[in-house]
């Protein structure tokens, strides 16, 4: 079992890091988006305002097209987003929700980078199914590491509160690596396996299409709650869409009558412009922990409802829906917020701790020969990834800011920044993997997260004490993370140093 | 608000929890402290202040967020108490009795709605 535990954790834990570490980051996508497009807090129009701008754009932008999403906001990225799917292509558009014009300022990727990387590991067109795949295989692992983790640690009660820092280096990294792993177990089991569960028809499709021999659609209207679309009777004539507006201030209304507040989430539009047109509106994720099933379908013509999806799904959507829902957390005001990305941060750092406790466990005893092969890989990948990732993060918000605002495929160079950041971390570590190798590359880390919020007020102009009168929590909230994470990299990068002067290894 | 009162109230609870083991009382009353051990006593008091924390968390967020709430705050405890141990094991006593302080300020709160 041991054995198990420290090869498995070895194997994927670099690749678990990257995913628990652009996983926690993501519990904040939507104002790190925010950060990345400059968008300044205002107070959102109401939903049937929205609704009416986002049709207009999309009749303006994409009248032929088969079927149109409409994304509102739930308050923390002031956008709208809307998106069109053509038999020939498909185009998405980022709205102003106070204007419906296309949102101005700069091209970048905004936070669905990090989010991509999560799940997919690389952002591209051939990652999308081997990255899902790569993603799926190091979550299974991760459970069986989690699993061996709890049958190895025999001392699990006994050692509960345990933490000795000062003791020697193989104990204090022990210590640390059980406390978050024991401590946050709840936490690291839901994660990992709601994680699963998100990509389900991918890794094991089979129960479904057996259970749903007519196609995944029907499988999708049970999860709603409502019965699969049928074919329109008859060719479509040419007809004008109805009022939004209505639609959206209907549904908001006959959701939220039991006394909750339930906003609209999402609405489709399946072909709109004819007498076929269709309008399925969810439930927005911010307003309740399990999204239950409960869409409502609306005619487009007429903007009669035709179908009620309340109080229609079973058990098994109802499960699917609360760890989906867990797993997001898009449920969670912003203290609870902080916890999940704490629970996250815990679960990073015990994937971290346990590849160095690898290392530290190997290391050759004084006045014997020097690390092998196989132990200086190890140490060179640990520099490379568990301080070059968290630089490369913070390579690619320099690159959002430094960035010419005007330069062609400014969305392309982000991504190029953070893994251009991350390969020069991957050789500096391949170049020194000792203490002195470990410092510096700690001590560059944290001048990047340093000059994140230099570069932020330096490029936009913005006036921190402005900000703050204006209670903009994004400015402020990435300012103080970024210089939490310098600080904290800078710390450690100081610790290496008076251990390396004492003449001690860390 | 009541949410750093609830984790006020957690990280209390974690550290009586390891207050009524041997090592860590020695950490913080010293070797020869037998006389002030009361090991059932404080970890009583250790998992009632989590069933006050987690009665304050669904009574003000609902059964489904309330139950996120407590176990995210019994597992960012847990491991700030094994700090509190690992560097300033004196403050043990003090943290407890301030998370009794945490559980007057939240009731009051609700009682008035300042929650």
């Amino acid at each position: 079992m041991s054995w198990l535990h420290t090869w498995a954790g070895l194997v994927v834990g670099w690749l678990l890091f990257a995913i628990f570490l652009t996983g926690t980051a993501c519990y904040f996508r939507p104002e790190i988006s925010a950060w990345m497009h400059r968008l300044a807090p205002i107070a959102l129009p109401d939903q049937p305002s929205q609704a009416r701008l986002a049709a207009a754009w999309l009749q303006a932008e994409a009248p032929d097209a088969v079927s149109w999403l409409i994304d509102f906001s739930d308050g923390r990225e002031p956008v709208l987003k809307v998106a069109a799917g053509r038999p020939h292509g498909y185009v998405a558009q980022r709205l102003d929700p106070m204007t419906g014009a296309p949102e101005a300022g700069p091209e970048t990727v905004g936070g669905d980078f990090l989010f991509y990387v999560h799940f997919t590991l690389i952002m591209s067109d051939w990652g999308r199914i081997l990255g899902r795949y790569l993603v799926g295989i190091c979550a299974m692992i991760m459970g069986v590491a989690i699993v061996t983790g709890v049958i190895v640690h025999k001392r699990i009660f006994k050692d509960a509160f345990t933490f000795r820092p000062r003791a020697a280096a193989q104990r204090a990294w022990l210590d640390g690596h059980n406390l978050l792993g024991v401590m946050s177990l709840p936490f690291h089991l839901m994660i990992t396996w709601s994680g699963l569960i998100t990509l389900m028809l991918l890794y094991m499709p089979w129960a479904v299409d057996a259970g749903y021999p007519g196609g995944r659609a029907g499988y999708a209207a049970d999860l709603d709650g409502i019965a699969a679309a049928g074919a329109p009777a008859g060719p479509a004539q040419p007809a004008a869409l109805t009022d939004l507006g209505q639609v959206v201030a209907a549904a908001s209304a006959a959701w939220s009558a039991d006394g909750r507040d339930i906003r609209v989430g999402r609405v489709e539009v399946d072909r709109p412009g004819t007498t076929a047109a269709r309008l399925t509106l969810t439930p927005q994720d911010a307003d309740q922990l399990a999204r239950l099933p409960e869409a409502l379908v609306f005619d487009g013509t007429t903007g009669r409802l035709i179908a009620d999806g309340r109080g229609q799904g079973g058990a098994a959507a109802a499960v699917h829906h609360t760890l989906y829902g867990l797993h997001l957390a898009r449920f969670a005001g912003l203290p609870l917020r902080w916890l999940f990305f704490a629970a996250g941060l815990a679960g990073t750092a015990m994937i971290a701790t346990g590849l160095v406790l690898w290392s530290v466990k190997r290391r050759p005893k004084t006045g014997a020969a020097g690390r092998g092969r196989g132990h200086r890989l190890v140490d060179a990948l640990n520099i490379g990834c568990l301080v070059g990732l968290p630089a490369a993060i913070a390579g690619q918000f320099l690159a959002n800011r430094l960035l010419p605002a005007d330069i062609a495929g400014r969305a392309v160079l982000e991504p190029a920044a953070f893994y251009l950041v991350w390969l020069a971390f991957l050789l500096a570590g391949a170049w020194r993997s000792d203490g002195s190798g470990w410092m510096r590359a700690l001590l560059a880390a944290a001048l990047l997260w340093a000059a994140v919020p230099v570069a932020d007020v330096l490029v936009t102009g913005r006036d921190p004490l402005g900000a703050l009168a204006a209670g903009d929590r994004v400015f402020w909230g990435l300012q103080l993370a970024c210089l939490v994470m310098a600080l904290a990299l800078g710390r450690l990068a100081m610790i290496l140093r008076a251990r390396s002067r004492r003449g001690g290894a860390a | 608000m009541i949410t750093l009162v609830i984790l006020a109230i957690g990280i209390s609870a974690a550290t009586a929890l390891a207050l009524a083991m041997t090592r860590h009382h020695e950490q913080c009353y010293g070797r020869n402290a037998a006389a002030r051990r009361q090991p059932v006593r404080r970890r009583l008091e250790g998992w009632g202040l989590i069933l006050i924390a987690a009665g304050l968390a669904v009574f003000t967020d609902g059964w489904g967020r309330g139950l996120v709430l407590v176990a995210g705050v019994v597992g960012l405890a847990a491991p700030l108490a094994a700090g509190l141990f690992a560097w300033r094991p004196a403050w043990a006593g003090r943290v407890i009795a301030a998370g009794w302080l945490a559980v007057v300020a939240g009731l009051c709160g609700l009682v008035f709605g300042f929650a």
